[in-house]
């Protein structure tokens, strides 16, 4: 390489570093051969393309100019408010003079309005001091106390809250109030209140001096619902919120709906919008911007927030995040609401790991935040561990049985694995989990409620090693573990109680449309087979139920809930382990007609799957199903199976191992499987493996509106 | 782009640049469309990469603010670097003084290559060329970028990592991005109407 060559390479590396020395000898070589400046010209731009190609921090460019330009608006705005305010000032004192006196009836108006106000000065105190009934307190956790006039006493479960009421809550501890019209606000630790009310119109309003509050507000008849603090008013037009007051700011976040966000002064009124946050800072309204989770990002190292988004890792030389896409191991995929789905195969980064681990070594503080679904709670397995197997190594959260539990070495730990309980955990359910450490400190969260701790686990992480963080498993593949990881966060820092309650409901604003789809019912959450059972010999291993290949049927219908609807998912791991030549059957409900999905194993006389019976005519000769296809034998295959009815016309679709086997759509009066196969008389889907030995490694069934 | 969305009315009335009944333009194709090259483009006159957003975002505020004052018969792309020009060297006079002259001198060096510098000129859609060109290098070299942009790492980590010396990797860097402009431009060539 030329010398000159040397030079621009080392200022392509970065330019903002030449020194004045290196500046000129690259401006003499750069007169000496003008050549060479084309050369450099093209090596900058070339750098930069691949930078806005490659690098995470730079592909968001268009978001930047968004914001760049909205905060332009804003300004403008403000400018624009202020000059019609003084404009407004400038009339108000050009029309002044005009003005000679009163007309008669607004004196005659003065007149009344004085003898109100004398009947006012004499009666207000007495009604003040009483107030009026608004709301009633449904939940306490922990101390609160409430004060009317001069008496101060604690607050309890079922009291009726009037105007001019203070409650305070105790730190660690939360309220629940409720309006007649179910209006709810929760109340965390910390906050001070006020109850409040327009005694004309009987509209709503609160006044927090300091702590946060959540509400779900009801549609308002007698006026929007009004939150004062020291900095803002929120005026609800919508329905959900959350409001936090802290000594120099007061903070609102809209979960769904709008409301009128306005500063104490009056000098600035945003509406935020559902999924937003606005801020009132120093009496200065902040940009809005959108509500995330998590909350603040200033100290994750790791980030998964679902598969339509990168997954990030920062970078320690950098500080910057990068993408660190996880890399599936077999058993692992990705569910169609774009979490982690684990159905004994896990997620690995080894990079991200490694670099988790480097961060929270320099801090010595770190907290692992998930939202995960266990399949059922007959189970065992490794949820998230950061190098981590055999019970030692960094840190692993894992699943036995219905309990969920958090393992942790440090260096003051003396080699030995620390562990904090958890808890309870429920199959099917989202759960939102945070672990915080800090040396002296292990807490343990769940859903945004501290529910373990730990004071005497002490030291520093300067004894993590490298290796991978995983998902579904431990670091080496082992001790997998089954069901769904909506998102994973790992800081370092030990995040505090009021963001963790934060966190969990970011997340559930953000995600609020993936909550409201219907939810999996496992069978296999609680009960074994015999619930189930409506024929032969079912037996319950560790992970699956089995067949003896003597007509074994199951009947499809969540214990607990009751009939499904008449549009209906069904989902099974299904492994045969031998064949007795009879096909399996999903006997389906189907309105109010029946039919069978037939799917036909290794060994089977017949090779074609399909529907029984369409107008009288068997699977294998109306067209419905793939013919040439057999399950194989000793190999897991996951089988949906999707019922939909729209008046007289109905689908059936039937994927093994995601691909279409089974799919027809027609009239469901067409569906005669009824008149063959009178024994069979459920309203509910039965699985019937016939003669042949299986296991069922997961079933579940679902609802669909 | 959410909530923002100009109608110029100088595109409107121009019909030699925008023929009646088609769509107005909108911020976010022009945006979208020139962003890669203006980008590159002021780093291209030496702005630090990490600044270089910074500065592009200021030319399309610039732009946004004074949209009726685009000439009609000035191509849009030509405009905004002229723009880019002007905040570069308010940039760079930002600088100490010393720093500001020799800044200064090289922006001044770099401008007078431009007409040579076929990236700098391009018209065609630049980004593009390079997804396409980045396709085609070697495994070895995409993992070079990777470690260089993707974990944006210094040439003495990417070294030790790679056991090699920082200079084999700056001089390797060298010579894929000079691979890569030499096929960025033969296909924006072989895009470009005769």
């Amino acid at each position: 390489m030329k010398p000159v060559e040397d030079l621009i390479s080392r200022f392509v590396e970065d330019p903002g570093a030449a020194t004045p020395e290196e500046l000129d000898a690259l401006i003499d070589a750069l007169e000496q051969e003008p050549a060479m400046v084309v050369r450099l010209r093209e090596q900058l731009m070339l750098d930069d393309l691949l930078a806005q190609k490659l690098t995470v921090d730079r592909r968001y460019f268009m978001a930047q100019v968004e914001q760049r330009i909205a905060d332009y608006e804003r300004g403008q705005q403000e400018i624009d408010g202020h000059v019609s305010d003084l404009r407004a000032l400038a009339e108000a004192e050009i029309e002044r003079p005009a003005r000679r006196g009163p007309p008669l009836w607004m004196n005659l108006l003065m007149v009344a309005a004085a003898v109100a106000l004398v009947a006012g000065v004499f009666l207000a105190p007495n009604l003040l001091s009483q107030g009026r009934a608004v709301a009633r307190v449904e939940a306490i956790e922990g101390e609160a106390q409430t004060v009317v006039g001069q008496s101060v006493h604690p607050l309890a479960v079922g009291e009726v809250l009037k105007t001019h009421q203070h409650v305070t809550v105790a730190e660690g501890g939360s309220v629940t109030i409720v309006y007649a019209d179910k209006t709810r606000v929760e109340l965390a630790g910390g906050t001070n209140l006020v109850v409040g009310g327009d005694p004309l119109t009987g509209a709503k309003a609160l006044t927090v001096t300091q702590g946060e509050l959540f509400a779900d507000v009801a549609k308002q008849i007698a006026g929007p619902m009004r939150f004062n603090t020291p900095h803002a008013v929120a005026t609800v037009l919508g329905t959900q919120l959350r409001i936090t007051v802290e000594a120099q700011a007061t903070r609102l976040d809209v979960t769904e709906g709008l409301v009128e966000f306005a500063s104490k002064d009056g000098s600035a009124t945003v509406r935020v919008a559902a999924n937003e946050t606005g801020e009132v800072r120093d009496n200065a309204m902040l940009p809005t911007r959108l509500l995330e989770w998590p909350d603040n990002r200033d100290s994750v190292v790791f980030l998964f927030e679902g598969s339509d988004k990168l997954t990030l890792a920062r970078n320690p030389s950098s500080g910057n995040f990068r993408d660190t896409p996880l890399e599936e191991v077999a058993g692992a995929s990705l569910a169609a609401n774009v979490h982690l789905q684990l159905s004994g195969g896990q997620f690995v980064t080894e990079d991200g790991g490694n670099e988790v681990t480097q961060l929270c070594q320099r801090t010595s503080q770190f907290s692992l935040e998930t939202i995960l679904t266990p399949e059922r709670t007959r189970i065992g397995g490794s949820i998230v561990a950061l190098a981590f197997a055999n019970g030692r190594g960094n840190f692993e959260l894992a699943q036995e049985n219905d309990r969920l539990v958090f393992r942790l070495q440090t260096d003051g730990t003396m080699g030995k694995t620390e562990t904090l309980n958890l808890g309870e955990i429920a199959a099917d359910a989202q759960t939102h989990v945070v672990v915080t450490y800090r040396g002296g400190s292990l807490c343990g969260y769940i859903d945004g409620k501290q529910v373990a701790r730990r004071d005497d686990v002490h030291g520093g992480l300067g004894n993590w090693q490298e290796g991978r963080l995983a998902i579904g498993g431990d670091s080496v593949g082992g001790h997998r573990w089954r069901g769904q990881v909506a998102g994973v966060a790992v800081y370092d820092r030990a995040i505090e109680a009021d963001e963790v309650a934060r966190n969990v409901r970011n997340y559930r604003s953000v995600h609020a449309v993936a909550a409201r789809e219907p939810q999996w019912k496992s069978l296999m959450a609680e009960g074994g087979p015999e619930a189930y059972s409506l024929a032969g010999n079912w037996t319950a291993a560790d992970y699956s139920w089995q067949s003896e290949g003597t007509g074994e049927r199951l009947l499809l219908r969540p214990a607990a809930s009751g009939a499904l609807e008449k549009n209906y998912d069904i989902r099974t791991e299904l492994y045969v382990v031998q064949s007795g030549g009879e096909p399996i059957e999903l006997l389906l409900p189907v309105g109010s007609q029946h039919v069978a999905a037939v799917l036909q194993p290794s060994g089977s006389r017949s090779t074609a799957n399909g529907l029984d019976l369409i107008d009288l005519v068997p699977a294998s000769d109306n067209g419905s199903g793939l013919v040439g296809r057999q399950l194989e034998l000793q190999r897991i295959y996951t089988i949906d199976c999707q019922v939909r009815v729209s008046g007289e016309q109905a689908s059936v679709l039937v994927l093994v191992d995601r691909e279409p086997w089974v799919e027809w759509t027609g009239p469901r009066a067409s569906l005669s499987l009824r008149t063959e196969r009178k024994d069979w008389a459920e309203d509910a889907p039965v699985l019937n493996v016939g003669n042949n030995r299986v296991q069922i490694h997961s079933v579940k069934v679902r609802s669909q509106p | 782009m959410r909530g923002i969305r100009i109608v110029s009315d100088e595109f409107g009335t121009d019909a030699g640049r925008r023929p009646a009944g088609e769509e107005p333009v909108e911020f976010e194709d022009i945006v979208r469309e020139t962003s890669p090259h203006i980008r590159a483009y002021i780093a291209g006159m030496g702005v630090p990469r990490h600044d270089v957003d910074d500065v592009a975002q200021d030319v399309y505020v610039e732009l946004y603010r004074f949209f009726d004052r685009v000439p009609a018969d000035v191509p849009m792309k030509q405009w905004l670097k002229g723009i880019a020009r002007n905040l570069c060297l308010n940039y760079f006079r930002r600088t100490s003084r010393r720093s500001r002259l020799q800044r200064e001198a090289l922006v001044e060096l770099l401008l007078r290559a431009e007409s040579e510098c076929t990236i700098a000129t391009a018209e065609g859609p630049i980004r593009r060329a390079l997804d396409t060109c980045f396709e085609k290098l070697p495994q070895e070299s995409r993992k070079l970028l990777s470690l260089k942009y993707e974990q944006e790492l210094p040439s003495q980590t990417i070294a030790e990592r790679l056991s090699s010396t920082s200079e084999a990797i700056r001089v390797a860097l060298f010579r894929v991005r000079n691979a890569l402009k030499d096929c960025i431009s033969r296909r924006l060539a072989s895009e470009s109407p005769a």
